[in-house]
């Protein structure tokens, strides 16, 4: 599999037109998979955040099960968090897949906030953190149980999903 | 660029207004026409930025032109983010330019107040970044500014006094600009004390969001002839994104690295061949304190930049108001009549250049704007 999006040799005009058959023929199979998923998360996560992506669909179905993973493009196994529908290193279409990790990594930076959407107004103010994990991604989310006085640039954290709200989210706990 | 200059422009004073969005664009459009001497016959386009969604009457720039029967060449609106305005000053030159039109106006307008804190948090700013994977978490520009706030403490480069420091000072600017929000100096220790918001944002490092609009009239060379000491020559623009989220792709980087800002300073400073210390009044979009330090410092200067150029004699966002789609106008406004010499007890000396940065690096977008005098010359000693 190639890792460049840019055509070597410009196709012709039969190949474009075969091409965007094909492509018509793949985005009608592709929305019918992609519209069964949106109901699957909807049914999942109501009407959201988070907001349906058939990006991030199997990503956010593996939350709720209590599951954290972050992607990998199967076309050129470039690691990345979010998961997006086209891989940001070779810009290929639809090749985000989930990937394991043991969710360590450490604390970049830190806020203590109150500024907060409403729904998360009775756990504020969070402890909110961008967590480097070891696998080279950043991840933001909140550091339970750690007053303010005792978080650390540095700190080592581990991203797992916790019931936060009565809703399955990722969070980080110091280790 | 100094075919085309701008040769009006108005605020409305920082305020929270019952009036809606479009009476407070009429309002601006007609005191800049004022502003510029110009006749309304001679405003042959009108730019508009996109109103929030918050606003009732939609179609915002045709309703305008109708209101103010105003028969136009060339109408558009643009989007508010990022830099709507900058893009609107750089497209209608282009429009003035290439269809020979004598000038158009620019305006935008906001109720703020329109929105609760709320919705505002709810709907808008947990929206930017990333909606499902930031947002719900409580990122938004506040929260972005205080992640790169505490790695400038962490890192011992700037104190929790230090930013109180920016807002004491930016509140006694305010203070001599008649369209700022706040009257009322403050002091260190008030605002070392004010509610934590953010750690270590408090609540007196943070721009209130008001209401308010502004417009501008941008007009061909021989209008701006008329009154070339009050002309005001877009020098400069340059834009940047550095194509990663606010919340990076990779470990490692900082929050207040603000790589677009430097990029776009960077291509500004190359393309004038003028440097930081030859502008002497700057204007950073900078809604809470500590962000100034890390602005000032991707556009090039050094640690001590109050010592180089003149930061935000308008107050800021801080202290005058932060009505978030006309904000640029304000900018602008305080750059156009610094550059006239009629900037009263603000005024900076000797003023020639004066410099926008617009988003600052906010979303990783950054647009930097020089502007000069259309003389080519300087304020007064
Ligand atoms: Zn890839």
């Amino acid at each position: 599999m190639t890792t460049s999006t840019q055509p070597s040799i410009q196709p012709s005009t039969q190949e474009r037109q075969a091409a965007l058959k094909a492509e018509i023929a793949a985005s009608r199979d592709r929305e019918a998979l992609i519209k069964a998923q949106a109901k699957t998360h909807e049914d999942t996560w109501g009407k959201g955040p988070p907001f349906f992506s058939s990006a991030s669909f199997a990503f956010w179905q593996e939350v709720a099960k209590g599951h954290f993973h972050i992607a990998s493009c199967s076309a050129c196994a470039h690691k990345f968090f979010p998961p997006r529908v086209i891989c940001p290193a070779c810009w290929t279409p639809d090749t985000c897949t989930l990937q394991e990790t043991a969710g360590e990594g450490r604390v970049f930076s830190f806020t203590e906030s109150h500024a907060v959407p409403t729904r998360v107004i009775p756990i504020a103010p969070v402890l909110l953190v961008a967590v480097d994990l070891d696998e080279g991604v950043r991840v933001l989310t909140w550091l339970m149980d750690t007053p303010l006085s005792e978080v650390k640039m540095g700190q080592r954290v581990r991203i797992a999903v916790e019931s936060v709200l009565e809703r399955p989210t990722y969070v980080a706990r110091r280790i | 660029m100094s075919d085309v200059a701008i040769c009006g422009s108005a605020v409305l004073p920082n305020a929270i207004y019952f009036q809606p969005e479009e009476d407070l664009a009429m309002r601006a459009i007609v005191a800049a026409a004022k502003d510029a001497g110009i006749r309304r016959e001679d405003i042959r386009g009108l730019i508009g930025l996109t109103p929030r969604p918050s606003a009732t009457q939609h179609y915002m720039s045709s309703h305008i032109a109708s209101r103010l029967r105003l028969s136009v060449e060339y109408i558009a609106e643009i989007e508010v983010a990022p830099a709507g305005l900058c893009n609107a000053i750089r497209l209608g030159a282009a429009v003035i330019r290439e269809q020979n039109l004598p000038a158009i106006a620019i305006y935008g307008s906001a109720r703020e107040s329109a929105v609760p804190t709320g919705d505002y948090f709810d709907l808008r700013t947990s929206r930017i970044s990333d909606a499902s994977f930031n947002g719900p978490f409580g990122m938004g520009p506040i929260a972005w500014d205080a992640l790169a706030a505490q790695e400038l403490l962490s890192a011992g480069e700037a104190t929790e006094r230090d930013f109180a420091e920016i807002s004491v000072r930016l509140r006694n600017s305010a203070l001599q600009n008649p369209t700022a929000f706040f009257k009322k100096p403050i002091t260190v220790d008030e605002v070392l004390a004010s509610r934590a918001v953010a750690s270590p944002i408090r609540l007196l490092m943070i721009c209130p969001r008001t209401d308010g609009a502004g417009a501008i009239i941008l007009a061909r060379e021989d209008i701006a002839q008329r009154d070339p000491g009050r002309a005001i020559a877009h020098h400069a623009q340059a834009i940047a994104h550095d194509g990663d989220n606010v919340v990076s792709e990779f470990a490692g980087r900082s929050f207040g690295h603000m790589p677009a800002t430097r990029a776009a300073a960077d291509k500004a400073w190359k393309q004038t061949g003028l440097g930081p210390k030859d502008i002497q009044v700057v204007e950073p979009w900078v809604p809470f304190s500590p962000m100034e330090i890390m602005v000032m410092r991707a556009l090039g200067y050094s640690r001590d930049y109050t010592k180089e150029t003149t930061v935000s004699p308008s107050g800021g966002l801080v202290s005058r108001g932060h009505p978030a789609v006309p904000t640029g106008f304000y900018s602008l406004h305080e750059i156009v009549e610094q550059l006239r010499g009629e900037a009263g007890a603000r005024q900076v000396k000797k003023a020639r250049y004066g410099m926008t940065a617009s988003e600052a690096g906010n979303f990783n977008t950054c647009v930097v704007d020089i502007f000069a005098r259309f003389d080519g010359g300087t304020t007064a000693a």
